[in-house]
Parts: C-alpha cells; structure tokens; sequence
C-alpha cells in the first residue's frame, strides 16, 4: 500500500487502526489500517456488501467497532465523540429529510443542533442554500422537492456547521449532471480551504476525476489505498493485458507458438488477426518478445497495453465476491 | 475551524433545561403548530371546553336553584377528562407515532450526528412531538380557570389532579417514545396506545389482589381521592382516604408521583442509552438489578399492609346477580383461595418481570465474542460482569435470588397474617416454600441460560412451545371426562402454571398426604428445567473455551 508522503506533522483527519466491524457471525470490516491526510478528497469504493456504509458508520461515531481505534483530527471518536461529531458532516446513502418542515426550517434545526445561533445561523444557512443552489427552494416544503434537490438539500446540511471532515456516501446517487458538475466544484472549494472530504460513488469515471486519493475496498479488506493514478496502475498492474494486431492472419500453429513464450498466458483472439495475452515480464522482456515474432514471421503491426478502468477493477471484484 | 472555536461552541449548546432554545422542540413547534392546526385547536377544544361551561352553567341557572358553586363540579370533571384524553391519549400517539416516523425516516440518525447531549434530545423530543396536545390543553385551561375560580374549587383538590396528570402524561410520552424509538415501526403508535390501555384498564384489575401499585400508573387513585373529598355522598367514589406502603400512610397524590416518576426513569434510561450508542442494551445490568428491587420493594410495599390487615384477602364482587353473591359467599367462607391466588400472582408478576429484564441484559454470542476480542485487544481480563458484552449468567443469578427471596419473604409475611393463619392451624408452611424456591429458580435460571446459550429467538420459540402448549394442552383435556387427570399433570408442565404451585400447596395444606397431579407435573417440570438450566450452563462454558481461542486467533 501506497506511502501517503513524508511523515505528518499534523495528526491525519483520518486515522483508522486495526478497524474491525461485525454484524453477529458476518465479518463486515477486517482489520483496516488507513490514514487520510487532511484537505484531500479521498473516494473509498468497492462492490456492494465491501464494508463502506459501516466503515462510514463507525467514523461517523454511529455504529461500534468491535475492535479498533479511529481518530478524527486527532480526537479518539469514542472518548472525544462529541469533539469528534461536531467536526464531522454524514450524509447517509439515500439521505432522508423531514417532510413535515420547510427547506429553512429543516437548515435551521441543524444549525441550532450544531450550536450556530443568531445572524451566525441564518448567514449560515442563507450560504449553504446558495452553495446547493436552492434559492428558489427556500420556502418549499421538504416533500415537494425532488430526489436530487432531496440530496442537494441533505448537503447543505452536512456543511451547515463547516465541518472539518465530511464523509459522503454516494452523494451523487439522484442528482442530474449539472448538480453533480456543482457537487464536484463545491467539493474542491472546501478541501481548498482544508476540508477533508471522504466520498464513495457508483459513479467511478467521475470519482477518479475527482479524487486525490482512492481506497479499494473489498470484502470488508481494504485492499489497496493511495492516489487514484498509483491505485489503477497496481490494481491494473496485477494483470497487464497485452493487446496485438498482426499485419496478416498468422498460421495454425500461432496460439501454441505464442504459448510457449515466457511471461505469456490466457491467450485470446478477438479475430483472425487481433489477439491479447496477460504477460507478467517486464518492458525488455515484451520488446524481446515482439522481436522473437517478428523473427518467427509474425508481423506485428500494432502493441498496445489495455488499462483497466476501476469499473473493470470493481466488477472483477464483485465477479470474485459471486 | 480550530479545536478551540469548536470548543467554544460545544459550550455554547442548549442544555436539556434550555427548553426554549432546543431546536428539536423548535422543529415540531414549527412543523406541528401552523395557522391551519392553531385555528382547527381554538374551534375544536377551545370550544367545546367552552361549551361544557355553557352548558352547565345554563343548566344550573336554568333548571336549579343552587349556586355555581355546588355545581361547578360537573364541567370541572368533564374538563379534565377532556383533558386526560388529550394529554394520555392523543398524545401518547402521537409522540410515539412521530418517534416511529423519524426511525423509520432515518431523521433520527442525522440526530444522533448533532453533539446536543442525549438528555437535551430526548427533552426535545419529549416537548416537541406532543406539542399540539399541550396546546390543546392549554386551550381548555382558560375556561378551566373560570371555572375553578366561580366554582371555588379548593387548591387541595385541583393540584393534586393536574400534579397526577402531569407525571403520568410525562410517563406515557417516554414509554410511548422508547416503544417509537426503540421498534421504529409505523404502527407504534397501535403498541403505545394498547400498552396504555394495558396500564389504564386492565393491569389495575390486579390492585383487587392487593397489587395497588398498578392502580397508581394512572391518574384514578388521585382523580377519585379529589372526587370523594368534592362528592362525599356519592358511594361509587367511595376511597380510602391514604394509601398504604408497608404500614406507613401516604396520600394517594405522593404515592402516584413517586410511581409514575420510577416508570418514567425507567423509560428515560433505556431511551438515553439507546441514544449514545444504537446497539446498546436497553439498560445496563445493574439498571436491571436495580429495577428488580426497586419494583419487589413496592409490589411488597402495596400489598404487605393489605396482607396484615386483612383486606386484601376481603375480596368484594359487585353481587348485581344471584349467582355473583354466591360467588362472593363462597370466597368469604374460602379466603386461602384468595390467598393462595395472591401468593402466585406475585410469583407470577416477579416470574414476568425477570423474564423481561433477562431479554433486556443478556447478549447474543455475536457481542458475546466480540466483547473478548474488545477486551483482548485493550489488553484487558477476558471475564467481565456490567459490560453488555459481558456474559448474564451473573445478572440471572442474583435476580433470580432477588426474585425468589421477595416472593419467600411475601410468603412468610402472608403466613403469618391471622386469616391464612388460623387456616393453616398450625401445619407446616416449609412444604410452600420448598416449592417456591424450586419453582423460581429451576425456571428462570434455565430460561436465563438457555437464552444465553440458544439466542433470544429460538429460546422465546421454546418457551411457546413449553409454556403456552401445555396450558392449551391441559385445558383441552379437561373438557373432556378421560383427560381430567391428565390435565392436571400437564397443567404442572409450564412455568406459567408451576407458579401457582406453593398457592396451591398451600391451599391444599390439610390433604398434604394426596398430592394431585399438578403437583407431580411441576415436580418433574422443576427436574426438567433442572436438567436444561445445567445443560445450558456446560455448554456455555464449553463455548467459551472455544470462543476464547477464536479471540486469540485475531
């Protein structure tokens, strides 16, 4: 796992140590050990039932670990809880609202819940709508509004009282593309001013875009951890795949040729004259390889290397977990 | 922001006595008082409180020649009625039904998120979901004024009613919100309101057993002390004027408030629990030891005066048929019936509230393991005592000596009153108490360790099959001429019925030389449940060698 730079002087606005997390006989979290450094967006993915709710859960001081330490900012979240909680904004998956309450009156019980009163508050709140864009929403009754203004309301929320830390889970799930265009930009506004922000998303291409840092979780391990660049390059350099275009159709023997080549297994042809291939060596061993072919009269005239996107990577996973 | 703005603020929050800056109590005075619900309030109740005054006032000058004064009585009594039925009633549902909906909305998980202190929560809470009520009440209180004032009412009689009134709404919007908050299901308001027509209607029917302190859930002790001071003629009210804790005298108005305060706290702890941490048991274990104590000592307190005096064992049926009188002449003439159906009704009761509290304290192997990983991983002793993790064998055994000591020294104390005594005539009463302690403690040790070995689930599935099953059994057979004496042996199978085995003992002192069936049947249920409690009690053990390796194996 990825090193996340030179030693902190700091505390991390995320420490979690020996993190385990049970549901009676299923193990949900195993043993995670992550630190996540402050003002940095950090996207934590993995397929369904990989432990992200609940690791989100015990960070957000709502469900107890049944082993492990977690501290925000420093603060041990079970002897500083309320420290802890004052420093985080949740927002749930499916994050619900009160539908018997206006869009100012719903902000404003939060606020006050938050210790925020007077001018402080309705500033506050006058802000938070503004950053959603929901002007137009202020007096509307939390019923009436749709799921994505639902979601766009539920964030305003979490960052009523400026949290230090706000952990997301799939924030994104009902927005449209401008709202989700506007969640990327007030997310990069707020680790600007050294938010930290910790998101899952079913929407990848748009989480390794937004994201500093990436966490691939899987059945409750955590499997690797670092920059999303460092996170794709090991999670896809586990299994290179090779992909060739020959100049004309090779002979019979081709397949049984190609097998008997060092680094070289599970050998697929797409058609009679493109193939891919896992090769395992290194770059002098592939260019050695290519020579050998061409050698042998196999004319290449097209190499490339297929990176595997994080959704290929996730559906590995699930396809595994099946 | 730094740790010390944060600081700042924390301190700056609303403490739970800050009512009026609670911004949970602000969300449903918003949501729950719009103009639309004010309007509807003042046609609705403030209206018709005005209309009982009307009325009895037109009535009076109409059709009387007496004073308001003597008849002010009447719309006072339907005032505060009214006013039961808002606060007790509609408002118990309504506290639970909007604490089920912000568990089932999830709201109450973005609450939990807050760093108000729980106890300013539920204070929120507490205020806030029933908050329309309070308005309707304080709508009829106008009137109510007027009426007390030109009906010169004395203070002695309204206080203690709204004193009562008061505690015991108090009491219902927490049972209400811990069943809303704890079950989280949509028809909590249905399992509110049923409970408190359990509290209200049908559990006070065991105060004709001496058991008072069920009666004094309810505002009716308070409420019929103030109608015999304001109606002396009218017998339906007719009261004692104190009611008696040990052989002490205490005013029907204290005893309730005492009472009702205990329930609530009950209820208030269990909701604080809950609200630091979700998982949490619904009270700690020494709660429950507590509780078990406090409940024995005033069940004990009601019914041990009413023992020595006698008047428990009076019992008095309305003879409004003739064969209702002879039902009442033959208990007169029989009282170790009534006596031997109180000694097991109090078994019963303690049996009930053990079984109760041991679902409440006692882990399932899940927490149970992973408190030894906790505790393993803290460096810390793998046995623990309070901790819910900790294993309730220790809990279940000093309640069930709580519970089996109370009902022994109930026992003896009925022994000794005159009447069960000159029944007795000096036969011996150890043959009662042998099987009173067989009973408690074969039976809720065994359901005790089962539920810890087995899981709550399929314990409670056992205890249906082994409890009701030959109660329906036996009573099937005793319809028919063949089963009669089966019946009885099988009646002695459950737990329910074994309870009634010392009355029974007891009643059938002289004929000790022919014991029945049912005693037979409970003889071999205390061997059964003899048998699993020591079961249940090795394979624990066992399991927690095995667990002890898989903490290690982390």
């Amino acid at each position: 796992m990825e090193q996340t730079g030179p030693p902190l002087m700091e505390p991390p606005a995320i420490s979690i140590q020996d993190l385990r997390i049970d549901y009676g006989s299923h193990l949900a979290v195993d043993n995670m050990n992550l630190d996540i450094p402050k003002g940095i967006i950090y996207g934590l993915v993995g397929p369904n039932g990989a432990g992200k709710t609940s690791t989100f859960k015990a960070l957000a001081s709502l469900l107890k670990p049944t082993i492990g330490k977690i501290f925000i900012d420093g603060h041990d979240i079970v002897t500083h809880q309320r420290l802890a909680q004052s420093n985080i904004g949740y927002m749930p998956d499916m994050a619900p609202v009160a539908s018997d309450l206006k869009v100012w009156e719903f902000l404003d019980m939060f606020a006050g819940a938050h210790g925020l009163s007077g001018s402080e508050k309705s500033t506050r709140i006058d802000e938070c709508i503004a950053m959603v864009n929901l002007h137009s929403e202020y007096h509307a009754m939390c019923n009436s509004l749709s799921r994505g203004m639902m979601q766009r309301l539920v964030l305003a929320k979490t960052m009523l009282h400026r949290p230090r830390l706000l952990i997301l889970d799939e924030p994104a799930s009902g927005m449209d593309i401008k709202s989700r265009v506007g969640l990327r930009q007030i997310l990069r506004n707020l680790c600007k001013e050294g938010s930290t922000v910790l998101i899952s998303s079913h929407i990848l291409p748009e989480l390794t875009e937004m994201c500093d840092m990436l966490g691939i979780l899987h059945r409750g391990k955590l499997l690797d951890s670092g920059s999303v660049h460092g996170v794709l390059h090991r999670m896809t350099g586990l299994l290179p795949e090779i992909q060739i275009r020959l100049a004309v159709p090779p002979g019979m023997h081709w397949k049984e040729w190609l097998a008997e080549q060092d680094f070289v297994s599970n050998i697929m042809g797409q058609d009679v004259k493109k193939y891919s291939f896992h090769y395992e060596g290194e770059d002098d061993d592939l260019a050695e390889l290519l020579q050998k072919m061409v050698a042998a009269g196999y004319l290449v005239c097209r190499v490339s290397e297929r990176k595997r996107s994080l959704e290929e990577i996730l559906l590995d996973l699930e396809y595994d977990g099946h | 922001m730094s740790d010390k703005v944060q600081a700042e603020r924390l301190k700056a929050l609303p403490q739970c006595w800050e009512l009026w800056r609670n911004p949970i109590f602000h969300r449903y005075r918003r949501s729950r008082l719009r103009l639309s619900s004010l309007i509807t309030g003042v046609l609705l109740y403030g209206g018709t409180s005005l209309l009982f005054y009307l009325m009895a006032l037109g009535f009076t000058v109409t059709q009387t020649d007496l004073p308001f004064e003597q008849t002010a009585v009447y719309p006072f009594g339907f005032l505060v009625l009214l006013q039961i039925f808002i606060l007790n009633f509609v408002g118990t549902g309504e506290v639970a039904a909007g604490m089920a909906r912000e568990s089932v909305d999830e709201v109450l998980t973005y609450q939990r998120l807050t760093p108000l202190g729980p106890a300013t929560k539920i204070i929120g809470y507490l205020f806030g979901l029933p908050v329309r009520q309070f308005y309707h009440f304080i709508l009829t209180l106008p009137v109510t004024v007027i009426i007390i004032v030109t009906g010169q009412i004395p203070a002695e009689i309204w206080i203690p009613i709204y004193a009562v009134l008061f505690t015991s709404t108090f009491m219902f919007y927490l049972l209400a919100m811990s069943v809303g908050f704890i079950m989280g299901k949509r028809f909590s308001a249905l399992i509110s309101q049923g409970l408190v027509a359990l509290l209200y209607f049908a559990l006070p029917q065991l105060s004709n057993f001496g058991f008072i302190i069920f009666e004094y859930f309810t505002i009716r002790p308070a409420l019929f002390a103030a109608a015999n001071k304001m109606l002396p003629k009218i017998k339906m009210f007719e009261h004692d004027q104190y009611a008696l804790f040990y052989n002490w005298e205490i005013s029907h108005t204290i005893y309730s408030i005492v009472l009702q305060c205990l329930i609530g706290w009950v209820f208030y702890s269990l909701m604080l629990r809950r609200w630091r941490l979700e998982s949490s048991h619904l009270l700690s274990k020494v709660q429950c030891v507590a509780t078990v104590i406090i409940l024995h000592v005033i069940i004990l307190g009601g019914v041990w005066a009413n023992t020595s005096n006698g008047s428990m064992l009076d019992v008095k049926i309305q003879a409004r048929t003739p064969e209702m009188a002879v039902l009442q002449q033959t208990i007169s003439e029989n009282v170790e019936l009534i006596a031997a159906t109180v000694l097991s009704l109090y078994g019963l009761i303690g049996f009930s509230f053990a079984i109760l509290l041991q679902y409440i304290y006692t882990p399932d192997k899940f927490r149970y393991l992973a408190g030894l990983r906790e505790r393993k991983n803290q460096a810390r002793t793998p046995y623990a005592v309070l901790s819910d993790s900790a294993s309730g064998i220790p809990t279940s055994v000093l309640i069930t000596v709580i519970t089996t000591v109370a009902w022994l020294v109930y026992s003896e104390h009925l022994s000794r009153s005159p009447e069960v005594a000159e029944f007795i005539a000096g036969e011996s009463w150890a043959p009662v108490d042998y099987m009173l302690i067989a009973v408690s403690v074969t039976t809720l040790l065994a359901h005790g360790f089962s539920l810890e070995y087995l899981g709550k689930k399929l314990t409670a599935t056992i205890a249906c099959f082994t409890w009701v099953i030959p109660l329906a059994v036996a009573l099937l057979l005793s319809t028919w001429s063949f089963g009669e004496k089966a019946s009885g042996f099988i009646y002695g199978f459950s737990p329910l019925s074994m309870n009634f085995s010392p009355g029974y003992i007891m009643a059938s002192v002289h004929n000790a030389e022919d014991p029945t069936l049912f005693i037979y049947g409970c003889k071999l249920g205390i061997l059964f449940y003899l048998v699993i409690c020591l079961y249940c009690l090795s394979r624990i053990i066992l399991r927690h060698k095995h667990y002890m390796l898989l903490r290690d194996s982390v």
